[in-house]
C-alpha cells in the first residue's frame, strides 16, 4: 500500500516492539517450529511468556521518528541495539507489537555483505546496488557518482577480497547514502573508517538527514551528540532514557560504567576527604552539584587532602569533563612550577582560583589529581569528585563561548 | 510542494506468517526479485568462472565422463548391455545428461539458499531472487550439455529428426521435477545434514535402478519398479523423441509436468514459511 507525502510525517512508528531469544540452538529451532505452527490456528501463541532458556533481548519500545530527525541509539554492548534495528529493516519479526515503516529504507547494518570477494568493486556496485533496491536504471545513473564518492581510485578493478574493511566501508557506504532513501537506519559501521571518511560520512548523512528520518547507532558519543536531535539509551532491552535532551543520555550511559561515585585511582598515599565549590548565587561553598556558575564567572575550589608521610613534592591538577566526555579545561600547579610540598601535618587545605570561565553551556564533572612532579605517577587521580553547571552568554557547538570584544576600527 | 507515493510497510508479530502466503503478496515478490535474481546468477557465474581454469568445461565434462565410461565398459564387453537400436553412446549420454540435470536441480535450490544465509540475515531483499538464481543456474548448466550432445551426434552422423526438438522440452520436465522437490526441500536441508546424506543415496541407486545406461528390460523387478518410477518417463520419453524412437504416450511426462508444479507451490509457499524463522535462528 501507499501513502501520500505531507508535511511533518511520521516515517517510523514503533509500537511496544519485544523480541526474544532462545539460549539452546535446538530448542531454539523447536520453538520455531511451533511458533509457525501456532501462527497458523487462531489459538493465541507464547509470545508474551518465556519459555524454557528464553530472554527478552528487546522489551516493549515504542517511539516515532518524523523525517528529518536523528534518533542517536546508544547502551551497552548487547543491550539490543542492532536486534532493534533488524526489526526496523524487517530481518527479524517482532513477538510483541508492530513496526511501521514509511518510505524507502537503506540500511548501513553490514555494509560487505552481498559483495562476492572475487568480483572486482565495479562488479560489486551493481549486485549491492540491486540487493538494495536499486532497478537497473536507476543503478546505470548513480554508477560514476558512487565510484567517485568512494574515493577508492584505481582499485575499484581489484577483487573486493584484496580490499581493506575501511574500503569495503567506503564503497558500501557509497552505494547506500546515493540511495535518497526515506529511512537510513546506520548501526556501528562507521568506526572503521579514517578520519577523512567519517567526516565524509557525517557531512554526507547531515545532507540526507533533512529529507530522511534517521537511525544511528554508536558508541562514540561525540558522533552521537553532533549528530542526533534525540537519543534513547537501551539497558538490557528495554528502553531506560529517551528524550531530545541527547546529553543527559549520554551521561546516563556513561553512568552505566563508571560509577558517579568517587573513585581513587592513584597509588593511594594521597586521599581526598573533603572537597568544596563557591556558589556565587549562595555566597557559600558547597559540596554538592547545585553550583551554577556564568560566563566570566570564578570557579573556586577548596579541597582537603590527606598526605602520607612517603610523599614529599607534588603538583595538583584538576580537569573539567563536559557531557560529551570531552576534556575541556585543565589546569595544573606544575605549568608554573609552583609544586607543593607535603608539610607531615596529615590533613591539609588547598584551594585553586581558575579566573574568568569561558566554559559553554552544560553539565561539567570535575577530576583532581595529585602526581608525582618528577615521575608523573599518580599518588592520588579521583574522577567526578564534584560536579557544577555552566550557563555560557551564548549557544553554540563550541566548547568555549564567550562575548568577545567587537569593535569597528579605521585601518588607515 | 512534490507529493510522492510511499510504500508502508508493516512488520508485525503473529500476522506475518498468515500475509507471506497470500497469492498477491507472493507473485509481488517473485516480480521485485527477477532482476536481483538475474544480478546474483550473473554475479555468481562470473565468480565461479573467474577462479577457474578449465571454467565452461566442469559443466560439460561429468556426464561425457560417466557416459564414456559405460560406452568403455560396454565395448570392451566387461558389461553385456542390450542393443537399444541406436548407437550406444547417444544413448548413454542423452540419457545420462538428463539424470544429471535432475541431480543438479535438486542440490542448486539448497545450495544456493545457505549461500544466500548470510545474505538473508544482514540485508532486506526479496528472497525469491535466490530461488530464481538456483533456476537460473539449473538452465543454464543445462543449455552447457545440449551444445556437445547435438555435436557428438552429427560426429556419429547420426541423423535427428524434429522429434529431437522435443528433447529440451522434455529435459525442463525433468528438471522442473529435481527443482520443485530441490525447493520443497530447502528448510529440511539447512536443519538437518542427514537429508543431504539421503540425497546422494538416493541418487547414485536411482542411477542404476532407473533405465539410464541400459534399455528397459522386459521383464522382471527392474521393470515393474520402473513402471511406477517418474524418472524412467522423464528420461526415456524425450530421449526416444532426441533419438527417433517411437514414443507410445507422452501422456505420463505432461503428468510429471503437472506434478512439478504442484509441488514447487507448495515448497514455494514452505520457503516463505519457513525461512524468517531458520535465518533468524542459524543465520550466519
Amino acid at each position: 500500500m501507499t501513502k501520500e507525502r505531507t508535511e511533518d510525517d511520521v516515517l517510523i512508528k514503533c509500537e511496544s516492539v519485544s523480541k526474544k531469544f532462545c539460549k539452546d540452538f535446538k530448542r531454539s529451532l523447536w520453538y520455531g517450529i511451533k511458533d509457525v505452527s501456532l501462527s497458523f490456528s487462531n489459538k493465541g501463541n507464547h509470545n508474551n511468556e518465556l519459555r524454557k532458556d528464553e530472554f527478552w533481548a528487546v522489551k516493549d519500545i515504542s517511539f516515532e521518528l518524523k523525517r528529518g530527525e536523528c534518533l542517536g541509539l546508544i547502551g551497552h554492548n548487547g543491550a539490543g541495539k542492532s536486534t532493534l534495528l533488524k526489526i526496523l529493516n524487517n530481518l527479524l519479526t517482532p513477538d510483541v507489537g508492530q513496526v511501521t515503516m514509511i518510505g524507502r529504507v537503506s540500511a548501513l547494518i553490514e555494509l560487505g555483505a552481498g559483495f562476492n570477494p572475487i568480483l572486482t568493486g565495479r562488479e560489486n556496485v551493481y549486485n549491492n546496488a540491486a540487493v538494495l533496491g536499486f532497478t537497473k536504471k536507476e543503478i546505470n545513473a548513480k554508477f560514476d557518482a558512487i565510484v567517485a564518492f568512494s574515493e577508492i581510485g584505481d582499485f575499484i578493478d581489484s577483487p573486493v577480497q584484496n580490499y581493506s574493511s575501511g574500503m569495503k566501508v567506503r564503497l558500501g557506504f557509497a552505494i547506500a547514502s546515493e540511495m535518497e532513501p526515506d529511512i537510513l537506519l546506520i548501526d556501528e559501521v562507521l568506526a572503521v573508517g579514517d578520519l577523512g571518511f567519517i567526516i565524509k560520512c557525517l557531512n554526507r548523512i547531515g545532507e540526507l538527514m533533512t529529507k530522511t528520518a534517521t537511525i544511528f547507532v554508536s558508541h562514540s558519543m561525540p558522533m552521537v551528540a553532533r549528530v542526533s536531535s534525540h537519543a534513547m539509551l537501551m539497558h538490557k532491552g528495554v528502553n531506560q532514557f529517551s528524550s531530545t535532551d541527547t546529553a543527559q543520555a549520554i551521561k546516563q550511559y556513561v553512568d552505566l560504567f563508571e560509577s558517579a561515585g568517587r573513585v581513587n585511582q592513584g597509588t593511594g598515599d594521597i586521599e581526598l576527604t573533603k572537597v568544596e565549590l563557591y556558589n556565587p548565587q549562595t555566597k557559600s561553598f558547597v559540596t554538592d552539584d547545585s553550583t551554577l556558575l556564568a560566563t566570566g564567572d570564578d570557579l573556586r575550589l577548596r579541597f582537603d587532602l590527606d598526605i602520607k608521610e612517603n610523599i614529599k613534592d607534588f603538583n595538583l591538577s584538576i580537569t573539567m569533563f563536559d557531557g560529551q566526555l570531552r576534556e575541556t579545561l585543565s589546569a595544573s600547579s606544575e605549568y608554573k612550577n609552583r609544586q607543593f610540598t607535603n608539610t607531615g601535618q596529615g590533613r591539609q587545605h588547598f584551594e585553586v582560583v581558575l579566573p574568568n570561565l569561558i566554559l559553554s553551556t552544560g553539565k561539567y564533572a570535575v577530576t583532581l589529581v595529585a602526581a608525582n612532579p618528577l615521575t608523573g605517577q599518580f599518588a592520588m587521580r579521583v574522577t567526578n569528585c564534584i560536579f557544577f553547571s555552566m550557563k555560557a552568554v551564548g549557544i553554540s557547538w563550541a566548547t568555549s563561548v564567550m562575548a568577545g570584544e567587537w569593535q569597528q576600527i579605521n585601518q588607515s | 510542494m512534490t507529493t510522492k507515493n510511499l510504500k508502508v510497510s508493516i512488520n508485525a508479530a503473529a500476522k506475518t506468517s498468515k500475509k507471506s502466503i497470500s497469492l498477491k503478496q507472493m507473485f509481488s515478490d517473485l516480480k521485485d526479485a527477477r532482476f536481483l535474481g538475474r544480478q546474483i546468477f550473473i554475479r555468481d557465474t562470473k565468480a565461479m568462472f573467474r577462479q577457474s581454469f578449465l571454467g565452461l568445461l566442469w559443466a560439460i565434462i561429468p556426464p561425457f565422463l560417466s557416459g564414456g565410461l559405460w560406452i568403455f565398459l560396454n565395448y570392451s564387453g566387461a558389461v553385456d548391455i542390450t542393443d537399444t537400436g541406436i548407437p550406444y553412446p547417444i544413448f548413454v549420454i542423452s540419457g545420462t545428461i538428463l539424470f544429471a540435470m535432475f541431480t543438479q536441480a535438486l542440490n542448486i535450490p539448497s545450495d544456493t539458499v545457505n549461500a544466500g544465509k548470510s545474505m538473508m540475515s544482514k540485508l532486506n531483499f526479496p528472497r525469491e531472487a535466490l530461488l530464481l538464481n538456483a533456476f537460473y543456474k539449473i538452465v543454464f548448466e543445462f543449455s552447457l550439455k545440449l551444445l556437445p550432445l547435438v555435436v557428438i551426434s552429427l560426429a556419429f552422423s547420426f541423423s535427428l529428426g524434429w522429434s529431437a526438438l522435443l528433447y529440451p522440452l522434455g529435459a525442463m520436465v525433468i528438471m522442473l521435477f529435481g527443482f520443485s522437490i530441490g525447493v520443497f526441500l530447502i528448510p529440511f536441508k539447512m536443519l538437518y545434514g542427514d537429508i543431504a546424506r539421503i540425497i546422494a543415496l538416493g541418487t547414485q541407486l536411482l542411477m542404476y535402478a532407473t533405465p539410464i545406461v541400459y534399455p528397459m528390460p522386459d521383464s522382471g523387478i527392474i521393470k515393474i519398479f520402473n513402471q511406477y518410477n517418474p524418472l524412467y518417463y522423464m528420461i526415456s520419453i524425450p530421449r526416444n523423441w532426441f533419438t527417433g524412437l517411437e514414443v507410445s504416450t507422452s501422456i505420463p511426462i505432461w503428468i510429471g509436468l503437472v506434478v512439478s508444479l504442484m509441488i514447487l507451490f507448495i515448497g514455494w509457499i514452505l520457503y516463505r514459511i519457513t525461512m524468517p524463522i531458520i535465518i533468524e535462528r542459524v543465520g550466519a
